[in-house]
């Protein structure tokens, strides 16, 4: 069952096993070698048991016992299910099952479940606390996660011992172990084995001793108070056997056999009582603990509470004693779980209380460890938990909605208006009286209709007026509504001069007017017998009408004690009365007794009843007068009996003495009550007097408790001042090192500019030894110029500013960099000055050097920039190895279609296209990305660049890689040259070959044809040979004439010039005259063929054939060219012969007129000569006609 | 020469050189043809050209500075088969449309223009 340990060491202990103390030890990760050096290291000899729970892989079969049997002479045994654990032997789990332990008797459980489900360390541990209780240990050897650390906390609860091992080559477990604080030695391996014979040890010879009632109460209260008097919480009300076990189980930690001795610990040893505190606020706490429990709750209350609750609404829970939060993460998952989907559900609030601050913090934090999972679906912990680092840790929603809080329920005020109160296993550590006084104030709390959910052996049974039961089994009540609600006094742990349970009983409800009830009532208080209810110490509970004949209230302060209120002849019968009737519980009666009464005697009948209605802790009786007969008066007994006879006088003699016998004895015992007054009263003062010096005494020991406390506090402040002490001359021997590693040479002047210290190379900069400590400044004598300090030092003292001023040495070529600036103290006050010296030669030498060596590179840049402007070539640069970036100058710029309007290079905004044998080549290709890539070089690629306007550039491209210093390449550059130029160049000469080659094949035409007309013509070879060759030589010259002038167009007079050069002639007998006019190179040709023609004919037969000849040439302009060919001063016979030859020449010249110039040829000759009129036009359009010649 | 026969032949000689236009018109006419033009002007050409009695023609492809070109598409459009004279050697000078037309390099021999009028222009007759 789940019950507390504490609860079932008040029922019937359960069969608890007979044999020595059983330890189970738990290892993962690591574990074996640590069993290894654990094991041979155990007793031999009976009393203890050992139980192995080893991490083991699932499936193989292990070799550990086998292993582990080797190390130790103590038996080793793989567990078999129901094997019985004998003493001194070894047990170790086998592979892929998990482990429990029924009394002796091991039970194995296979195959264990899934392996981020399985903890077996944990599942044997916990079956092991609650069997064995506190005749069982545990040890977390090394291992990962955290298992364990459950079946520890339970082991602890149960009052046993746990050790972890410290070092542990794995410490996860340990860590785990050791976070919740219950660990009770952290030791090596070597000394487990010796503090578990010890303790065991301890524990056994400890045990008959303390028996039942080991712990005297005063002892008891001792403790108590020391706890008060330090944590301000009193254990006075919890259930005795509780306090008793636990201060046992602290005491056996301690090994401290006696109580006064532990008490001495106690009252010198604060922590040993907070440490105790610790111990007593233990308790076993789980999610969904009890889970029969919770579903009962989740299912007739949780589901309940959304019903008539609106979003303005708050449900309000409380859980008083919430240790580390399970139990309030509990019920606020079920709230969340029921919570209307719709986000119109009321606002939820669980107010978590406990007194254990540790307990609150892990509360509060949130996290838990992955053993959780055994107690949670998969589903909540999906839904409630965050899985972080091999723990879970709450999600923010149900975080937020518990707010946990420091609080004493025996203490402090409740919360109040509640719709839940869950307080469980809390109640059985408080005993009986304080229980009955917590249930009413859950009554106060709650809300009308409200539940109570308590732990499983508690009840709220014993207050049926406040709580009626929903689930008997469950443990849940709900609050009823009639009574009155009352605060119960407070604080609960002070108990008042009146016991309150007076405040529970019912109230006398309003009357109820029916007739039957009124008649009851009416014979009640008139007819029926007077009678009063009491409780079974005399408190007057109710009365009847007409007591007062029987009751009186005594002088002084009045009192409600029916023993004290009947009149005083009564009082020995009605104390005998109720003696019985309370004894026996049967009714009870004194007949016939005599009372003095006011008015004179009465005979009557005492009965006591007891009455059901209260339990046997608190009996309520009815005392009953029934008056027997009227009152008789005063003396009229005797005058009754007044017969007049000698027995009659001593019978009334008898009488007399009788009467004054009682009345004496009426007399004594008045006395000897007062006396028993007086002594009561005395007794009380003496108490109260008691009370005080105890609390005096109390006083005291606090005081000197908080003196100790000082104490230690004053030798805590001491070691860290020692501490201090110990940095402070480290941190000075670093700065003493640092300024002498530095070379700075540094002087520390106080406020009035005298020396405090300096560093060595100080000594350098001014003329000082170690005895100048304390000079002024203004004494020492510097060695640079200028020597200004005392000023700079003044002033910074003033101004608080740094002053910085360059110096010279003096003696030898250093520079300095004098700094002067304030002395700071930690606190910012300034005291002082300190003054470094910086030797800034050999920086001021680098500064030179650097800012040459900058303004060469800024040069050589200029010039590389003016180089790559001016080089007739584009230049592309990529410093990265995929090309994505490219440099390039301006002309490469223009090769590729940009913007050129950088100086030296730029980035390339869009990518250089090329196009080889008209197909254009993918990036990746370009042969600066394959230089850059391949770190090859490629020379002379013809390719064309493809521009965005769609022109293009032929360009011969070479690209070279660029290697860094490991000879990677990391980049490169190409070379692109424009061709286009060249390749006209080209295309032009080869243009002219074929010009050429055309010319001289129309010219060899020419010849061929003009040959074979001569051929045919001519009589004789001679004849052929002098017709031909000077035709043939002339013409060679035009084409000489032609070729000097470039095949262009000639002017018609330098024609002529020409032609006729080769005729020497006197001055003035060849005149030419005519505008000048330029002649298309073919028609310059022809007409250079004609001129020959007529120049050798008048060579030969006209004017210049004779010296007397004259050759005038007049040529009218453009468009139609005119030329007439005069010749004169020639012999008529010449000129008939010429007239006679008109043969071959003269029809050549006509011929080539008309049909090569498409013009006129006339030819006339008169007496002076021959005269020639050539007619043909300029221009391109000549008339068709006269184009068309016969042959 | 029988086989150089151009009885009855109408050709169209243009060369824009009177001496070697002449020539050609002279050994036309010796192999019996009878010859048209010869002129050395593109617009004459053309009208020639335009004749309807032509058996075939000769074309010197630059007259004076001008192309014969368009007399040649005139020549094609009307089927007349025709040679150009050139002293160009290659191909490449010619307009692509009329790299297939038979070409007779100058300086040429009297046989070779007569077997080649013969051969080009006899289907037609």
């Amino acid at each position: 069952m789940a019950a507390d340990p504490d609860d079932a060491e008040d029922a019937p202990p359960v069969n608890r096993p007979e044999g020595g103390a059983i330890v189970g030890i738990g290892s993962s990760a690591g574990g074996i070698d640590a069993l290894r050096r654990l094991l041979p290291l155990l007793p031999e000899g009976p009393r203890l048991s050992y139980i192995v729970v080893q991490h083991l892989d699932p499936v193989h079969h292990s070799i550990l016992p086998e292993m582990l049997g080797r190390t130790t002479r103590l038996p080793v045994f793989t567990i078999e299910d129901g094997m019985e654990v004998a003493e001194g032997a070894i047990y170790v789990i086998p592979p892929n099952c998990v482990l429990t332990i029924a009394g002796r008797r091991l039970r194995v459980h296979s195959p264990a479940p899934p392996r981020n489900l399985r903890a077996p360390i944990d599942a044997f541990l916990i079956s092991l606390a609650e069997q064995h209780g506190p005749h069982a240990a545990c040890v977390i050897l090394s291992g990962t996660g955290t298992d364990g650390t459950r079946g520890l906390r339970a082991i602890k609860a149960h009052g046993g011992l746990a050790l972890a091992q410290a070092e542990a080559a794995y410490d996860g477990m340990m860590r785990s172990a050791l976070a919740t604080g219950l660990v009770d030695f952290v030791l090596p391996l070597e000394q487990i084995s010796a503090r578990l014979t010890m303790h065991f040890a301890h524990f056994t010879g400890l045990e008959p001793r303390l028996g039942a009632d080991g712990l005297p109460t005063d002892y008891l209260s001792q403790i108590t108070t020391l706890l008060r008097a330090r944590t301000g919480h009193d254990f006075k009300d919890y259930k005795h056997k509780t306090m008793v076990r636990r201060v046992q189980r602290r005491m056996q930690k301690l090994q401290v056999q006696e109580v006064p001795a532990f008490i001495e610990q106690l009252r010198r040893d604060p922590r040993e009582l907070d440490a105790l505190l610790q111990e007593l606020l233990i308790s076993v706490t789980g999610f969904f603990r009890d889970p029969l429990a919770f579903a009962v709750l989740e299912r007739e209350v949780i589901v309940r509470l959304f019903e008539h609750k609106g979003p303005e609404d708050s449900l309000r829970v409380w859980v008083p004693g919430c240790a580390t939060g399970e139990e309030a993460y509990s019920i606020g998952m079920l709230l969340r779980e029921h919570m209307p989907k719709s986000g119109r559900g009321p606002k939820l609030q669980i107010f978590a209380s406990d007194i254990d601050q540790t307990a609150l913090a892990t509360a509060r934090q949130g996290r838990y460890p992955a053993s959780i999972a055994d107690d949670l679906s998969a589903e909540r912990l999906r839904s409630h938990f965050v899985h972080e680092d091999g723990s879970y840790r709450v999600v923010g929603d149900l975080r937020e909605i518990c707010l946990f809080s420091a609080h004493n329920l025996l203490r402090d005020a409740p919360f109040s208006r509640l719709d839940l109160i869950s307080c469980r296993n809390l109640l059985i550590y408080l005993n009986a009286d304080l229980q009955n006084r917590l249930i009413p104030l859950f009554h106060y709390a709650l809300r009308e209709g409200g539940a109570l959910f308590l732990g499983s052996s508690e009840s709220a049974s014993r207050h049926t007026r406040l709580f009626t039961p929903i689930d008997k089994q469950a443990r849940i009540f709900r609050r009823r509504a009639q009574t009155e609600r009352r605060l119960p006094q407070f604080p609960l742990s002070t108990p008042g001069p009146f016991p309150t349970r007076g405040a529970f009983l019912p109230r006398t409800g309003p009357p109820d007017l029916t007739i039957p009830v009124l008649a009851e009532r009416l014979l009640l208080e008139h007819y029926a017998p007077i009678h009063v209810v009491i409780a079974g110490d005399g408190e007057l509970v109710h009365a009847s009408a007409r007591t007062g004949r029987f009751l009186e209230l005594p002088a002084g302060a009045p009192v409600h004690n029916i023993l004290e209120l009947v009149r005083p002849g009564l009082r020995p019968d009605l104390r005998a009365a109720l003696r019985r009737a309370i004894d026996t519980g049967l009714p009870a009666a004194q007949t016939n007794l005599i009372i003095a009464t006011d008015t004179g005697q009465q005979a009557i009948d005492l009965f006591v009843h007891p009455l059901r209605h209260g339990g046997p802790d608190e009996p309520l009786l009815m005392v009953v007068f029934r008056e027997l007969g009227s009152v008789q008066p005063q003396g009229s007994v005797s005058a009754a009996a007044g017969v007049g006879d000698a027995a009659a006088a001593g019978i009334r003699h008898l009488e007399a003495e009788l009467r004054s016998t009682r009345e004496r004895l009426q007399a004594t015992m008045e006395e000897l009550e007062s006396s028993s007054e007086e002594l009561k009263s005395s007794n009380e003062e003496l108490t109260s007097m008691n009370e005080e010096m105890q609390s005096a005494n109390e006083e005291l020991e606090t005081s000197r408790e908080e003196l100790q406390s000082i104490n230690e506090e004053l030798q805590t402040v001491n070691s860290e001042l020692g501490m201090r002490v110990d940095e402070l001359s480290r941190a000075n021997s670093d700065m003493a090192n640092l300024l002498e590693s530095t070379q700075i040479a540094t002087l520390f002047l106080d406020q009035n500019l005298c020396v405090k210290s300096f560093t060595p190379a100080a000594k350098e900069v001014f003329h000082l030894v170690e005895s100048d400590a304390g000079r002024q400044i203004s004494h020492v004598r510097a060695r640079f110029v200028p020597d200004r300090v005392q000023e700079d030092a003044e002033q910074v003292l003033r101004s608080l500013a740094v002053v910085e001023r360059q110096v010279n040495s003096t003696g030898t070529d250093q520079r300095f960099v004098m700094r002067v600036l304030p002395y700071r103290t930690i606190d910012n006050l300034v005291d002082g000055v300190v003054i470094t010296f910086t030797d800034i030669a050999r920086i001021s030498a680098a500064e030179a050097r650097i800012s040459q060596l900058a303004h060469d590179l800024r040069n050589r840049i200029e010039s590389l920039e003016t180089l790559l402007d001016l080089v007739p070539a584009g230049i592309f640069i990529t410093e990265d190895r995929n090309a994505e970036h490219v440099q390039v100058n301006r002309r490469g710029a223009r090769l590729i279609g940009m913007a050129e309007n950088q100086r030296g290079l730029g980035p390339v905004e869009s990518p250089l296209r090329l196009r080889v044998d008209g197909v254009e080549i993918p990036p990746d290709e370009h042969p600066l990305r394959r230089a850059a890539r391949s770190g090859r070089q490629l020379l002379n690629v013809e390719a064309r660049t493809l521009r965005p306007d769609g022109s293009d550039v032929h360009v011969i491209i070479s690209a070279t890689p660029l290697f860094t210093d490991a000879a990677e390449a990391r980049g490169a550059i190409a070379v692109v040259v424009d061709i286009s130029d060249r390749k006209q160049a080209e295309a032009h000469r080869q243009m002219l070959l074929h010009e050429l080659q055309h010319r001289v094949k129309n010219i060899l035409a020419t010849v061929g044809a003009l040959a074979g007309r001569m051929m045919r013509n001519a009589g004789s070879l001679a004849e052929f040979r002098a017709g031909f060759l000077p035709r043939l030589q002339a013409m060679g010259r035009m084409h000489d004439l032609l070729s000097q002038g470039n095949w262009s167009d000639m002017g018609l007079r330098d024609l002529l010039q020409a032609s006729l050069a080769s005729y020497a002639a006197a001055d003035g007998a060849i005149i030419l005259d005519g505008p000048e006019v330029l002649l298309p190179p073919e028609v310059a040709a022809t007409l250079g063929m004609i001129l020959h023609e007529l120049a050798t004919n008048a060579a030969k037969y006209g004017a210049l054939s004779t010296p007397g000849g004259r050759l005038r040439i007049v040529w009218s302009g453009a468009p139609e060219l005119v030329l007439e060919w005069r010749e004169s001063g020639v012999p008529a016979a010449a000129a008939a012969a010429a007239s006679r030859r008109e043969g071959f020449g003269i029809g050549f010249v006509r011929r080539s007129v008309e049909y090569e110039l498409a013009g006129r040829f006339v030819q006339t000759c008169d007496a002076e000569g021959m005269l020639c009129r050539i007619t043909f036009s300029l221009a391109g359009s000549v008339d068709a006609d006269a184009m068309i010649t016969t042959p | 020469m029988q086989r150089n026969d151009l009885t009855g032949m109408r050709i169209l000689v243009v060369e824009d050189n009177a001496l070697v236009a002449d020539m050609i018109a002279d050994i036309l006419v010796m192999a019996g043809a009878e010859v048209v033009g010869p002129t050395g002007w593109v617009a004459t050409a053309l009208e020639l050209a335009g004749d309807g009695r032509l058996h075939g023609a000769l074309l010197d492809v630059n007259l004076h500075g001008d192309p014969s070109f368009p007399v040649a598409a005139v020549l094609r459009q009307r089927g007349i088969p025709f040679i150009f004279l050139t002293g160009y050697g290659e191909p490449d000078a010619l307009p692509p449309v009329f790299r297939g037309v038979p070409r007779l390099i100058k300086p040429f021999r009297e046989d070779d223009l007569a077997m080649l009028i013969s051969v080009q222009f006899r289907a037609e007759v």
